[in-house]
C-alpha cells in the first residue's frame, strides 16, 4: 500500500521541487500580523507559495482576500488567485505607464485585469511577462504544436538560437553549418 | 435547431459506454486567437460581431466538424444560456456575453467552440469516461484544419498567444471530472488536493471556476500550458488521474471494511430521501445523488445505472428543469419539479436484498 501513495505524503515533504512546480498551501494560523493590503485588519488568510526559486508568503484579512476574488470557503482555485495577485503586486517602474502602440492598453490596465489587450502586448510588455511566465509556467519557451504556416519561421528561430550558442562557445564550424542551414530554410520559406 | 431540441437528448457523450464510475468525463480545450483583432475584452462590439461572423463561416467549411450548429449569445434568453452551461457547452463567462459572442456545437455536443469569450476561440472536445488521448486527437484535428482558414496569433517564443498569460503556449487545458466520495468520507480529500497542487495540477469543484466541490465531484486539470509539449501535459494528467482512481478505490475498500454501517446509512438515506421527497433543493439533490451513485458502484443499490444518475443530474439543474416544465419557475417551484423528476426517473430502484 505504501508505494503508490507518493503524492499523498504529508506536509512534512519539502515544498520545493527540482523543476518549477508551484506548491500552494492555505492555512488559517495564529500568526498575529496586519493585512498586507489594507494594513488595518488582522490577517487571517495566510498563503504560502513555494517554487524552486523561493518561498513567498502573502497575508491578507478576509475582506481584502474576498475583494481580490479569494473564496476562503473553497481553497480549490488558489493557484489562479495567486497568479492574479502576483501580477497586481508588481512594483511600479519609475511612474511611466507605457501603453501598447497597437491597442493602447497600459501597463496599469494589465496589472488590474491580469489580461493582455492584443497580440502586440506580448512584445510591449515582454519585460514584465518574462519573469512572470518563468515563475507560473513550466518554462518560458514554447515547445508544443506549431501552426503549419509558422513551421519554417519557428525552425529558423530555433536554428538561430543554436547558432548563437555555437558562436558563444567558439564552435565556428558548427556555426557555419547552422548559418548555411538557416539560409536554406529562408529560401524554402520564400518559395 | 433550438436549445429546446438539445434538451430532448441527454447529450450522447454522457452515455455509459466508457463510464468507469470514478472518472465521469474527459475534456480537452484549446485557446486560440486571430492576429488582426484585439483580444475580446479589448475589442469593440463591431469588431467582435465581424469576427464572429467570419469564424462562423470558417467552421461551416470545415470537414472535421459534422453538422455544426451555431448559437448567437445575443439571441438567447437566460434559461437557454443556463441549459447550455449545464451541458458544459459554455462557461459562466460566455453566459454574460451578448451579440458578438457565439457558440458552435457539433458531433452530438462532443465538440463545443466558444467564440469571443476570454479568447477569440475556445475549442473543446468532451467524452464520457477516461478518454483524454481521443478527445485531444479530435480537437487537434479540428484545430489543424481551422489553421488553413484563419490567421492564428502565434509567436515562436511564446506559442499560441492568449488574452491571459496563464493560457499561453499550447493553450491546452485537459481535464477529467471525477467522483471521489471514498476519499471525502475518509477525510483524505484535502491532502490529495494539496498533493495534486504540488504536481502542478489544479482541482476545481463541479461547477467550473473556483467553486465548492459539491456532490464529491472534482475536476482536475493541468495548471501550466507553456514549456511542455501537448503530449507531455496529457501523459501527466492521465498518470495522475489513474493514481487518484487507485486511491479512491483504496479508500472505498477501507470504508467498506472499517465503516460498513456508516456507508450503508449514507447510501440508504440518499435512497430514502430521493425516493420520497416532495421538495428537493439543487444542493441537496447533488449530495444525495452522489450517495446513490456510490451505492450503485458498491453494489448496494440495484435497478439503476450510473448513466441514469448522470441523466438525472443534468435534468434537475435549473435551466433544464424550466425547459422541461416549459416555463420560468421560481426556486420553490423548481424544488418541487426537481423532486418529481427524481422520483419518476428512479422508479423501480431498490436496495439489494
Amino acid at each position: 500500500m505504501g508505494g503508490s501513495r507518493r503524492f499523498l505524503d504529508s506536509a512534512s515533504q519539502p515544498t520545493c521541487w527540482g523543476n518549477k512546480v508551484l506548491s500552494v498551501d492555505f492555512f488559517k494560523g495564529a500568526v498575529h500580523m496586519k493585512c498586507e493590503l489594507c494594513k488595518k485588519n488582522e490577517a487571517t488568510v495566510h498563503l504560502k507559495q513555494a517554487s524552486d526559486s523561493k518561498v513567498k508568503e502573502v497575508h491578507l484579512c478576509e475582506e481584502c482576500a474576498a475583494k481580490k476574488g479569494f473564496n476562503v470557503q473553497s481553497p480549490l482555485a488558489l493557484t489562479d488567485f495567486l497568479f492574479g495577485l502576483e501580477i497586481q503586486q508588481q512594483t511600479e517602474p519609475d511612474g511611466i505607464d507605457e501603453a501598447c502602440p497597437n491597442c493602447h492598453m497600459r501597463r496599469s490596465d494589465f496589472r488590474k485585469t491580469s489580461r493582455l489587450g492584443c497580440v502586440q502586448c506580448y512584445e510591449t510588455f515582454s519585460d514584465e511577462l518574462t519573469p512572470l511566465l518563468a515563475e507560473m509556467q513550466k518554462g518560458s519557451q514554447h515547445v508544443g504544436k506549431v501552426p503549419k504556416s509558422e513551421k519554417i519561421p519557428g525552425e529558423i528561430a530555433s536554428l538561430r538560437r543554436k547558432l548563437d550558442e555555437a558562436v558563444a562557445s567558439q564552435n565556428f564550424e558548427e556555426a557555419a553549418r547552422l548559418r548555411d542551414a538557416i539560409r536554406g530554410m529562408k529560401e524554402k520559406n520564400v518559395s | 435547431m433550438l436549445v429546446d431540441d438539445l434538451v430532448k437528448s441527454p447529450g450522447s457523450w454522457l452515455s455509459m459506454a466508457r463510464d468507469t464510475g470514478i472518472v465521469i468525463s474527459s475534456r480537452a480545450r484549446l485557446a486560440r486567437n486571430v492576429r488582426d483583432t484585439a483580444f475580446p475584452a479589448w475589442s469593440s462590439k463591431d469588431e467582435l460581431v465581424r469576427l464572429c461572423n467570419n469564424l462562423r463561416g470558417a467552421f461551416e467549411r470545415i470537414s472535421t466538424l459534422a453538422n455544426p450548429l451555431f448559437f448567437d449569445m445575443g439571441a438567447l434568453g437566460p434559461v437557454d444560456k443556463d441549459v447550455l452551461r449545464e451541458r458544459h457547452l459554455i462557461s459562466n463567462e460566455l453566459v454574460e456575453k451578448q451579440a458578438g459572442s457565439g457558440l458552435i456545437v457539433a458531433e452530438d455536443e462532443r465538440i463545443a467552440i466558444m467564440i469571443n469569450e476570454e479568447d477569440h476561440l475556445r475549442l473543446q472536445s468532451m467524452s464520457s469516461g477516461m478518454n483524454l488521448r481521443a478527445v485531444w486527437k479530435k480537437i487537434d484535428a479540428v484545430d489543424s484544419e481551422l489553421e488553413g482558414y484563419v490567421n492564428y496569433a502565434f509567436s515562436p517564443r511564446f506559442g499560441y498567444l492568449t488574452a491571459c498569460p496563464s493560457n499561453v503556449g499550447t493553450g491546452l487545458r485537459v481535464s477529467v471530472m471525477m467522483h471521489l466520495p471514498g476519499l471525502r468520507l475518509m477525510n483524505e480529500i484535502e491532502p490529495a488536493i494539496r498533493g495534486l497542487n504540488r504536481m502542478g495540477i489544479e482541482v476545481r469543484g463541479i461547477l467550473g471556476e473556483g467553486t465548492e466541490a459539491s456532490g464529491n465531484m472534482f475536476q482536475i486539470s493541468n495548471r501550466t500550458t507553456l514549456g511542455e509539449t501537448e503530449d507531455a501535459i496529457i501523459d501527466q494528467l492521465i498518470q495522475l488521474a489513474k493514481e487518484i482512481v487507485e486511491h479512491e478505490q483504496n479508500a472505498r475498500a477501507r470504508l467498506m471494511e472499517q465503516k460498513m454501517v456508516y456507508v450503508l446509512d449514507h447510501v440508504e438515506r440518499a435512497f430514502a430521501v430521493l425516493s420520497h421527497a416532495h421538495v428537493l433543493s439543487s444542493g441537496e439533490a447533488v449530495e444525495l445523488l452522489s450517495g446513490l451513485r456510490l451505492g450503485i458502484e458498491l453494489d448496494i443499490v440495484e435497478n439503476v445505472t450510473v448513466g441514469r444518475i448522470n441523466e438525472i443530474m443534468l435534468l434537475t439543474q435549473p435551466g433544464h428543469l424550466q425547459k422541461i416544465a416549459k416555463k420560468v419557475l421560481d426556486p420553490e417551484e423548481r424544488d418541487e419539479v426537481r423532486a418529481q423528476i427524481v422520483k419518476q426517473k428512479l422508479k423501480g430502484i431498490s436496495i439489494k436484498g
